[in-house]
Protein backbone atom coordinates (compact mmCIF):
# COMPACT_ATOMS: atom_id res chain seq x y z
CA UNK A 1 0.00 0.00 0.00
CA UNK A 2 1.30 3.42 -0.85
CA UNK A 3 0.31 7.06 -1.16
CA UNK A 4 -0.97 8.37 -4.45
CA UNK A 5 1.81 10.48 -5.80
CA UNK A 6 2.34 13.21 -8.33
CA UNK A 7 4.22 11.80 -11.31
CA UNK A 8 5.97 14.43 -13.38
CA UNK A 9 5.30 14.17 -17.10
CA UNK A 10 4.81 16.49 -20.04
CA UNK A 11 1.19 15.83 -20.98
CA UNK A 12 -2.16 17.48 -21.64
CA UNK A 13 -3.52 16.53 -18.21
CA UNK A 14 -0.41 17.90 -16.50
CA UNK A 15 -0.68 21.25 -18.27
CA UNK A 16 -4.27 21.92 -17.15
CA UNK A 17 -5.18 24.35 -14.40
CA UNK A 18 -5.70 22.30 -11.18
CA UNK A 19 -8.97 23.97 -10.20
CA UNK A 20 -10.41 23.59 -13.71
CA UNK A 21 -9.43 19.92 -13.65
CA UNK A 22 -10.92 19.44 -10.19
CA UNK A 23 -14.19 21.18 -11.00
CA UNK A 24 -14.67 19.28 -14.28
CA UNK A 25 -14.07 15.99 -12.45
CA UNK A 26 -16.41 17.01 -9.64
CA UNK A 27 -19.25 17.93 -12.00
CA UNK A 28 -18.97 14.55 -13.73
CA UNK A 29 -18.87 12.76 -10.34
CA UNK A 30 -21.96 14.64 -9.25
CA UNK A 31 -23.85 13.54 -12.37
CA UNK A 32 -22.74 9.89 -12.14
CA UNK A 33 -23.60 9.74 -8.44
CA UNK A 34 -27.29 9.99 -9.21
CA UNK A 35 -27.17 7.22 -11.81
CA UNK A 36 -28.33 3.82 -10.55
CA UNK A 37 -27.19 1.26 -13.06
CA UNK A 38 -23.72 -0.28 -13.47
CA UNK A 39 -23.10 0.67 -17.13
CA UNK A 40 -22.54 4.40 -16.71
CA UNK A 41 -19.89 4.17 -13.94
CA UNK A 42 -18.22 1.33 -15.87
CA UNK A 43 -17.95 3.36 -19.07
CA UNK A 44 -16.71 6.44 -17.25
CA UNK A 45 -14.17 4.29 -15.36
CA UNK A 46 -12.82 3.20 -18.74
CA UNK A 47 -12.74 6.87 -19.84
CA UNK A 48 -10.82 7.79 -16.67
CA UNK A 49 -8.37 4.97 -17.26
CA UNK A 50 -7.78 6.08 -20.86
CA UNK A 51 -7.34 9.69 -19.72
CA UNK A 52 -4.73 8.58 -17.18
CA UNK A 53 -2.64 6.48 -19.57
CA UNK A 54 -3.12 8.40 -22.84
CA UNK A 55 -3.76 12.03 -21.91
CA UNK A 56 -1.69 11.81 -18.72
CA UNK A 57 1.02 9.56 -20.19
CA UNK A 58 1.22 7.53 -16.98
CA UNK A 59 2.55 3.94 -17.33
CA UNK A 60 -0.17 1.29 -16.86
CA UNK A 61 2.04 -0.45 -14.28
CA UNK A 62 1.93 2.62 -12.00
CA UNK A 63 -1.86 2.75 -12.20
CA UNK A 64 -2.28 -0.90 -11.26
CA UNK A 65 0.22 -0.60 -8.43
CA UNK A 66 -2.08 1.96 -6.85
CA UNK A 67 -5.44 0.31 -7.62
CA UNK A 68 -4.77 -3.36 -6.81
CA UNK A 69 -4.55 -3.02 -3.00
CA UNK A 70 -7.94 -1.29 -3.04
CA UNK A 71 -9.77 -3.99 -5.01
CA UNK A 72 -10.60 -5.81 -1.76
CA UNK A 73 -12.36 -2.70 -0.43
CA UNK A 74 -14.27 -2.29 -3.69
CA UNK A 75 -15.41 -5.93 -3.46
CA UNK A 76 -16.43 -5.35 0.17
CA UNK A 77 -18.46 -2.27 -0.72
CA UNK A 78 -20.19 -4.19 -3.52
CA UNK A 79 -21.12 -7.10 -1.23
CA UNK A 80 -22.35 -4.83 1.57
CA UNK A 81 -24.55 -2.95 -0.86
CA UNK A 82 -26.00 -6.15 -2.35
CA UNK A 83 -26.90 -7.43 1.12
CA UNK A 84 -28.27 -4.16 2.44
CA UNK A 85 -30.39 -3.22 -0.57
CA UNK A 86 -33.99 -3.05 0.47
CA UNK A 87 -36.00 -5.03 -2.01
CA UNK A 88 -39.30 -6.86 -2.04
CA UNK A 89 -40.01 -10.06 -3.94
CA UNK A 90 -43.40 -8.87 -5.16
CA UNK A 91 -41.93 -5.73 -6.77
CA UNK A 92 -38.84 -7.30 -8.30
CA UNK A 93 -39.70 -10.90 -9.10
CA UNK A 94 -36.25 -12.10 -10.13
CA UNK A 95 -35.22 -13.59 -6.75
CA UNK A 96 -31.73 -15.11 -6.74
CA UNK A 97 -31.55 -16.11 -3.09
CA UNK A 98 -33.90 -16.00 -0.14
CA UNK A 99 -33.83 -16.99 3.52
CA UNK A 100 -36.97 -15.98 5.37
CA UNK A 101 -37.46 -12.25 5.00
CA UNK A 102 -33.97 -11.80 3.62
CA UNK A 103 -33.87 -11.84 -0.17
CA UNK A 104 -31.39 -11.04 -2.87
CA UNK A 105 -32.78 -10.15 -6.27
CA UNK A 106 -31.30 -9.28 -9.63
CA UNK A 107 -31.87 -5.68 -8.69
CA UNK A 108 -29.89 -5.99 -5.43
CA UNK A 109 -26.96 -7.28 -7.46
CA UNK A 110 -27.42 -4.39 -9.88
CA UNK A 111 -27.44 -1.97 -6.94
CA UNK A 112 -24.29 -3.53 -5.48
CA UNK A 113 -22.48 -3.37 -8.80
CA UNK A 114 -23.59 0.24 -9.23
CA UNK A 115 -22.09 1.27 -5.88
CA UNK A 116 -18.93 -0.82 -6.39
CA UNK A 117 -18.24 0.42 -9.93
CA UNK A 118 -19.08 3.96 -8.93
CA UNK A 119 -16.43 3.77 -6.21
CA UNK A 120 -13.97 2.49 -8.82
CA UNK A 121 -14.94 5.49 -10.95
CA UNK A 122 -14.36 7.91 -8.02
CA UNK A 123 -11.03 6.22 -7.36
CA UNK A 124 -9.81 6.46 -10.95
CA UNK A 125 -10.77 10.10 -11.41
CA UNK A 126 -9.20 11.16 -8.12
CA UNK A 127 -6.10 9.23 -9.16
CA UNK A 128 -6.11 11.09 -12.49
CA UNK A 129 -6.21 14.34 -10.55
CA UNK A 130 -3.55 13.52 -7.95
CA UNK A 131 -1.12 11.80 -10.29
CA UNK A 132 -1.12 14.68 -12.82
CA UNK A 133 -1.27 17.68 -10.46
CA UNK A 134 1.71 19.25 -8.73
CA UNK A 135 0.55 19.81 -5.11
CA UNK A 136 2.18 23.25 -5.03
CA UNK A 137 0.33 24.32 -8.17
CA UNK A 138 -2.89 22.91 -6.72
CA UNK A 139 -2.65 24.99 -3.53
CA UNK A 140 -1.64 28.12 -5.44
CA UNK A 141 -4.54 27.51 -7.79
CA UNK A 142 -6.87 27.22 -4.78
CA UNK A 143 -5.56 30.59 -3.57
CA UNK A 144 -5.76 32.29 -6.98
CA UNK A 145 -8.91 30.82 -8.49
CA UNK A 146 -11.00 29.82 -5.47
CA UNK A 147 -9.83 32.64 -3.18
CA UNK A 148 -8.55 30.39 -0.41
CA UNK A 149 -6.85 32.76 2.09
CA UNK A 150 -3.13 32.78 1.22
CA UNK A 151 -2.02 32.20 4.80
CA UNK A 152 -4.17 29.08 4.98
CA UNK A 153 -2.91 27.94 1.59
CA UNK A 154 0.77 28.39 2.33
CA UNK A 155 0.27 26.93 5.82
CA UNK A 156 -1.25 23.85 4.20
CA UNK A 157 1.61 23.66 1.74
CA UNK A 158 4.13 23.87 4.58
CA UNK A 159 2.17 21.15 6.33
CA UNK A 160 2.12 18.98 3.23
CA UNK A 161 5.91 19.13 3.22
CA UNK A 162 5.81 17.58 6.71
CA UNK A 163 4.28 14.32 5.44
CA UNK A 164 7.62 12.56 4.73
CA UNK A 165 9.03 14.08 7.94
CA UNK A 166 6.16 12.58 9.91
CA UNK A 167 7.09 9.15 8.55
CA UNK A 168 10.68 9.70 9.69
CA UNK A 169 9.44 10.92 13.06
CA UNK A 170 7.30 7.80 13.40
CA UNK A 171 10.32 5.58 12.75
CA UNK A 172 12.49 7.39 15.28
CA UNK A 173 9.77 7.17 17.95
CA UNK A 174 9.49 3.47 17.19
CA UNK A 175 13.25 3.05 17.55
CA UNK A 176 13.28 5.09 20.75
CA UNK A 177 10.63 2.76 22.17
CA UNK A 178 12.56 -0.31 21.07
CA UNK A 179 15.87 0.87 22.52
CA UNK A 180 14.18 1.39 25.88
CA UNK A 181 12.80 -2.14 25.74
CA UNK A 182 9.14 -1.21 25.26
CA UNK A 183 7.18 -4.30 24.31
CA UNK A 184 4.53 -4.02 21.63
CA UNK A 185 1.72 -6.18 22.98
CA UNK A 186 -1.19 -7.35 20.92
CA UNK A 187 -4.87 -6.85 21.71
CA UNK A 188 -7.21 -3.90 21.52
CA UNK A 189 -6.23 -2.23 24.82
CA UNK A 190 -2.51 -2.52 24.08
CA UNK A 191 -3.10 -1.14 20.59
CA UNK A 192 -4.93 1.85 22.04
CA UNK A 193 -2.08 2.49 24.50
CA UNK A 194 0.40 2.24 21.65
CA UNK A 195 -1.64 4.71 19.59
CA UNK A 196 -1.28 7.14 22.49
CA UNK A 197 2.47 6.52 22.77
CA UNK A 198 2.87 7.45 19.11
CA UNK A 199 0.21 10.15 18.78
CA UNK A 200 1.52 12.36 21.60
CA UNK A 201 5.18 12.66 20.49
CA UNK A 202 4.04 13.04 16.86
CA UNK A 203 1.73 15.89 17.80
CA UNK A 204 4.44 17.51 19.91
CA UNK A 205 7.01 17.56 17.11
CA UNK A 206 4.36 18.71 14.63
CA UNK A 207 3.42 21.58 16.96
CA UNK A 208 7.05 22.61 17.32
CA UNK A 209 7.47 22.57 13.54
CA UNK A 210 4.31 24.65 13.16
CA UNK A 211 5.70 27.22 15.58
CA UNK A 212 8.98 27.45 13.69
CA UNK A 213 7.18 27.88 10.37
CA UNK A 214 4.87 30.53 11.83
CA UNK A 215 7.81 32.48 13.30
CA UNK A 216 9.60 32.30 9.95
CA UNK A 217 6.50 33.56 8.15
CA UNK A 218 5.99 36.41 10.62
CA UNK A 219 9.64 37.45 10.65
CA UNK A 220 9.63 37.68 6.85
CA UNK A 221 6.52 39.87 7.00
CA UNK A 222 4.41 37.27 5.24
CA UNK A 223 1.16 38.95 4.33
CA UNK A 224 2.07 42.29 5.81
CA UNK A 225 0.21 43.96 2.93
CA UNK A 226 -3.12 42.87 1.47
CA UNK A 227 -1.77 42.89 -2.10
CA UNK A 228 0.87 40.31 -2.89
CA UNK A 229 2.71 38.88 -5.85
CA UNK A 230 3.35 35.25 -6.66
CA UNK A 231 6.54 33.54 -7.72
CA UNK A 232 4.61 30.81 -9.51
CA UNK A 233 1.66 31.97 -11.53
CA UNK A 234 -1.19 29.51 -12.00
CA UNK A 235 -3.72 30.93 -14.43
CA UNK A 236 -6.67 29.71 -16.45
CA UNK A 237 -5.43 29.47 -20.02
CA UNK A 238 -6.88 28.72 -23.44
CA UNK A 239 -6.09 25.00 -23.13
CA UNK A 240 -8.27 24.82 -19.98
CA UNK A 241 -11.26 26.25 -21.81
CA UNK A 242 -10.75 23.95 -24.82
CA UNK A 243 -10.33 20.91 -22.54
CA UNK A 244 -13.45 21.78 -20.51
CA UNK A 245 -15.57 22.13 -23.64
CA UNK A 246 -14.32 18.88 -25.21
CA UNK A 247 -14.60 16.96 -21.92
CA UNK A 248 -18.13 18.30 -21.41
CA UNK A 249 -19.17 17.29 -24.93
CA UNK A 250 -17.67 13.78 -24.56
CA UNK A 251 -19.50 13.24 -21.26
CA UNK A 252 -22.82 14.47 -22.65
CA UNK A 253 -22.43 12.25 -25.74
CA UNK A 254 -21.76 9.23 -23.49
CA UNK A 255 -24.86 10.00 -21.41
CA UNK A 256 -26.99 10.46 -24.53
CA UNK A 257 -25.70 7.22 -26.07
CA UNK A 258 -26.48 5.31 -22.86
CA UNK A 259 -29.97 6.78 -22.83
CA UNK A 260 -30.41 5.92 -26.48
CA UNK A 261 -29.73 2.25 -25.70
CA UNK A 262 -32.10 2.44 -22.74
CA UNK A 263 -29.33 1.76 -20.21
CA UNK A 264 -29.42 5.02 -18.27
CA UNK A 265 -31.47 5.12 -15.05
CA UNK A 266 -31.54 7.90 -12.45
CA UNK A 267 -32.22 7.45 -8.73
CA UNK A 268 -32.27 4.24 -6.68
CA UNK A 269 -36.05 4.02 -6.99
CA UNK A 270 -35.55 2.95 -10.60
CA UNK A 271 -34.24 -0.36 -9.20
CA UNK A 272 -37.29 -1.06 -7.07
CA UNK B 1 -11.82 36.53 4.30
CA UNK B 2 -8.11 37.02 4.92
CA UNK B 3 -8.69 40.28 6.74
CA UNK B 4 -11.65 39.03 8.73
CA UNK B 5 -9.74 35.97 9.92
CA UNK B 6 -7.08 38.19 11.41
CA UNK B 7 -8.90 41.26 12.65
CA UNK B 8 -12.29 40.00 13.75
CA UNK B 9 -11.42 36.70 15.31
CA UNK B 10 -7.85 37.32 16.40
CA UNK B 11 -6.23 34.57 14.38
CA UNK B 12 -2.44 34.71 14.51
CA UNK B 13 -0.14 33.28 11.83
CA UNK B 14 0.68 30.55 14.34
CA UNK B 15 -3.00 29.63 14.65
CA UNK B 16 -3.34 29.29 10.89
CA UNK B 17 -0.19 27.21 10.49
CA UNK B 18 -1.09 25.04 13.48
CA UNK B 19 -4.55 24.34 12.08
CA UNK B 20 -2.96 23.35 8.78
CA UNK B 21 -0.47 21.09 10.57
CA UNK B 22 -3.23 19.42 12.60
CA UNK B 23 -5.05 18.83 9.31
CA UNK B 24 -1.95 17.26 7.80
CA UNK B 25 -1.11 15.07 10.82
CA UNK B 26 -4.64 13.71 10.92
CA UNK B 27 -4.78 13.28 7.14
CA UNK B 28 -1.79 10.95 7.51
CA UNK B 29 -3.50 9.18 10.40
CA UNK B 30 -6.69 8.92 8.29
CA UNK B 31 -4.60 7.37 5.55
CA UNK B 32 -3.17 4.80 7.99
CA UNK B 33 -6.68 4.24 9.35
CA UNK B 34 -7.95 3.67 5.81
CA UNK B 35 -5.40 0.88 5.42
CA UNK B 36 -6.59 -0.71 8.65
CA UNK B 37 -10.15 -0.18 7.49
CA UNK B 38 -9.42 -1.89 4.17
CA UNK B 39 -8.09 -4.84 6.13
CA UNK B 40 -11.06 -5.20 8.48
CA UNK B 41 -13.56 -4.28 5.78
CA UNK B 42 -14.23 -7.82 4.50
CA UNK B 43 -14.92 -8.98 8.09
CA UNK B 44 -17.34 -6.25 9.11
CA UNK B 45 -18.86 -5.46 5.74
CA UNK B 46 -21.39 -8.27 6.06
CA UNK B 47 -23.47 -5.79 8.02
CA UNK B 48 -23.66 -2.13 7.04
CA UNK B 49 -24.45 -1.34 10.68
CA UNK B 50 -21.14 -2.58 12.14
CA UNK B 51 -19.31 -0.69 9.42
CA UNK B 52 -20.62 2.58 10.83
CA UNK B 53 -18.78 1.98 14.12
CA UNK B 54 -15.53 2.99 12.39
CA UNK B 55 -16.75 6.23 10.85
CA UNK B 56 -16.23 8.59 13.81
CA UNK B 57 -12.46 8.74 13.54
CA UNK B 58 -12.78 10.66 10.25
CA UNK B 59 -14.23 13.64 12.16
CA UNK B 60 -11.36 13.98 14.63
CA UNK B 61 -9.21 16.62 12.85
CA UNK B 62 -11.86 19.31 13.27
CA UNK B 63 -12.29 18.51 16.96
CA UNK B 64 -8.55 18.61 17.68
CA UNK B 65 -8.05 21.87 15.76
CA UNK B 66 -11.01 23.45 17.58
CA UNK B 67 -9.73 22.32 21.00
CA UNK B 68 -6.25 23.76 20.42
CA UNK B 69 -7.08 27.01 18.60
CA UNK B 70 -10.46 27.74 20.26
CA UNK B 71 -11.38 30.40 17.72
CA UNK B 72 -14.17 30.63 15.13
CA UNK B 73 -13.40 28.62 12.01
CA UNK B 74 -10.83 26.27 13.54
CA UNK B 75 -12.96 23.12 13.34
CA UNK B 76 -14.00 23.90 9.78
CA UNK B 77 -10.49 24.71 8.56
CA UNK B 78 -8.89 21.76 10.34
CA UNK B 79 -11.29 19.25 8.81
CA UNK B 80 -11.14 20.90 5.37
CA UNK B 81 -7.34 20.83 5.27
CA UNK B 82 -7.35 17.21 6.45
CA UNK B 83 -9.71 16.46 3.55
CA UNK B 84 -7.53 18.25 0.98
CA UNK B 85 -4.43 16.35 2.11
CA UNK B 86 -6.41 13.08 2.33
CA UNK B 87 -7.39 13.48 -1.29
CA UNK B 88 -3.78 14.15 -2.29
CA UNK B 89 -2.53 11.10 -0.39
CA UNK B 90 -5.16 8.98 -2.11
CA UNK B 91 -8.61 7.95 -1.04
CA UNK B 92 -11.14 5.71 -2.72
CA UNK B 93 -13.82 8.36 -2.34
CA UNK B 94 -11.71 10.79 -4.33
CA UNK B 95 -13.00 14.28 -4.87
CA UNK B 96 -16.01 13.51 -2.68
CA UNK B 97 -13.62 13.61 0.27
CA UNK B 98 -13.41 17.37 -0.23
CA UNK B 99 -17.18 17.68 0.00
CA UNK B 100 -17.21 15.40 3.06
CA UNK B 101 -14.57 17.63 4.64
CA UNK B 102 -16.59 20.77 3.95
CA UNK B 103 -19.79 19.28 5.38
CA UNK B 104 -18.16 17.62 8.40
CA UNK B 105 -16.18 20.76 9.18
CA UNK B 106 -19.28 22.94 8.91
CA UNK B 107 -21.32 20.60 11.13
CA UNK B 108 -18.67 20.54 13.86
CA UNK B 109 -18.25 24.31 13.54
CA UNK B 110 -21.99 24.83 14.01
CA UNK B 111 -21.92 23.08 17.40
CA UNK B 112 -18.93 25.09 18.65
CA UNK B 113 -20.63 28.25 17.37
CA UNK B 114 -23.79 27.33 19.29
CA UNK B 115 -21.68 27.54 22.46
CA UNK B 116 -20.26 30.87 21.25
CA UNK B 117 -16.78 29.40 20.94
CA UNK B 118 -16.43 29.53 24.71
CA UNK B 119 -16.85 25.91 25.75
CA UNK B 120 -14.58 23.09 24.63
CA UNK B 121 -15.33 20.50 27.30
CA UNK B 122 -16.18 16.84 26.82
CA UNK B 123 -19.89 17.55 26.57
CA UNK B 124 -19.58 20.05 23.69
CA UNK B 125 -16.97 17.98 21.87
CA UNK B 126 -19.07 14.82 22.11
CA UNK B 127 -22.09 16.72 20.88
CA UNK B 128 -20.07 18.03 17.93
CA UNK B 129 -18.95 14.50 16.97
CA UNK B 130 -22.51 13.26 17.26
CA UNK B 131 -23.95 16.08 15.18
CA UNK B 132 -21.24 15.71 12.53
CA UNK B 133 -22.07 12.00 12.27
CA UNK B 134 -25.75 12.79 11.83
CA UNK B 135 -25.32 15.50 9.18
CA UNK B 136 -22.67 13.72 7.11
CA UNK B 137 -24.79 10.57 6.99
CA UNK B 138 -27.37 12.34 4.86
CA UNK B 139 -24.95 14.41 2.84
CA UNK B 140 -22.75 13.39 1.18
CA UNK B 141 -22.60 9.74 2.28
CA UNK B 142 -26.20 8.74 1.55
CA UNK B 143 -25.75 10.21 -1.90
CA UNK B 144 -22.48 8.48 -2.72
CA UNK B 145 -23.16 5.14 -1.02
CA UNK B 146 -26.89 4.93 -1.73
CA UNK B 147 -27.82 4.39 1.96
CA UNK B 148 -31.37 5.60 1.38
CA UNK B 149 -32.05 2.48 -0.68
CA UNK B 150 -31.68 0.37 2.49
CA UNK B 151 -34.67 -0.58 4.63
CA UNK B 152 -35.71 1.77 7.44
CA UNK B 153 -34.61 -0.46 10.40
CA UNK B 154 -31.12 -0.79 8.88
CA UNK B 155 -30.89 2.98 8.33
CA UNK B 156 -31.89 3.65 11.95
CA UNK B 157 -29.39 1.08 13.22
CA UNK B 158 -26.65 2.63 11.09
CA UNK B 159 -27.48 6.13 12.33
CA UNK B 160 -27.40 5.10 16.00
CA UNK B 161 -24.08 3.27 15.71
CA UNK B 162 -22.65 6.08 13.59
CA UNK B 163 -23.63 8.78 16.09
CA UNK B 164 -22.07 6.84 18.99
CA UNK B 165 -18.93 6.35 16.90
CA UNK B 166 -18.85 10.06 16.04
CA UNK B 167 -19.28 11.06 19.68
CA UNK B 168 -16.52 8.74 20.94
CA UNK B 169 -13.95 8.51 18.12
CA UNK B 170 -14.62 11.89 16.51
CA UNK B 171 -15.35 13.92 19.64
CA UNK B 172 -14.11 12.54 22.96
CA UNK B 173 -10.94 10.94 21.55
CA UNK B 174 -9.95 14.24 19.92
CA UNK B 175 -10.38 16.06 23.22
CA UNK B 176 -8.41 13.32 25.00
CA UNK B 177 -5.51 13.58 22.53
CA UNK B 178 -5.29 17.37 22.95
CA UNK B 179 -5.34 16.81 26.72
CA UNK B 180 -2.42 14.37 26.57
CA UNK B 181 -0.41 16.67 24.32
CA UNK B 182 -1.26 19.76 26.39
CA UNK B 183 0.34 18.11 29.43
CA UNK B 184 3.73 18.30 27.70
CA UNK B 185 3.43 22.11 27.69
CA UNK B 186 3.97 22.43 23.96
CA UNK B 187 0.76 24.45 23.53
CA UNK B 188 1.92 27.39 25.63
CA UNK B 189 1.35 29.87 22.78
CA UNK B 190 -2.23 28.76 22.18
CA UNK B 191 -5.53 29.63 23.75
CA UNK B 192 -5.90 26.09 25.13
CA UNK B 193 -3.10 26.65 27.67
CA UNK B 194 -5.04 29.56 29.18
CA UNK B 195 -7.73 27.11 30.24
CA UNK B 196 -7.86 26.05 33.86
CA UNK B 197 -7.05 22.38 34.29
Amino acid sequence: MQFFEYIERDSVMHSLNPVVKLVSIFLLMLAVTFVYEPYTPLIFSVLAFLQIIIMGRIPVREVFKMILPLILVLAGITITSIIAFNTAAEITPAVLFSAGRFIITVNSVKFGLTIGLRTLFFLLYSMLFVITTDPTDFIISLIRQLRLPARVGFGTLAGYRFVPLLGEEYRSIHQAHRIRGLREDKGAVAKFRRFRKYAVPLMVTATRKAQRVAIAMDSKCFYAYPERTYLREVKIRKIDIIYSIIFGIVCIVIFLALRNYGLLAWGYRSLR
Amino acid sequence: MEKSLKKQYGWTTLDVVMTAVVGVVFAVLYWAYNQLFAFVFPFVSASPVTLQAFVGFWFIAGTVAACIIQKPGAAFLGELIAAIISMLLGSIWGVWVLISGLVQGAAAEAVFAAFRYKKYNYFVVTLSGLFTALVSFFFPESVTEGYLAYSIPIIIGMLVVRMISGAILGGALGKAITGWVAKTGVFKNFKISKEKE
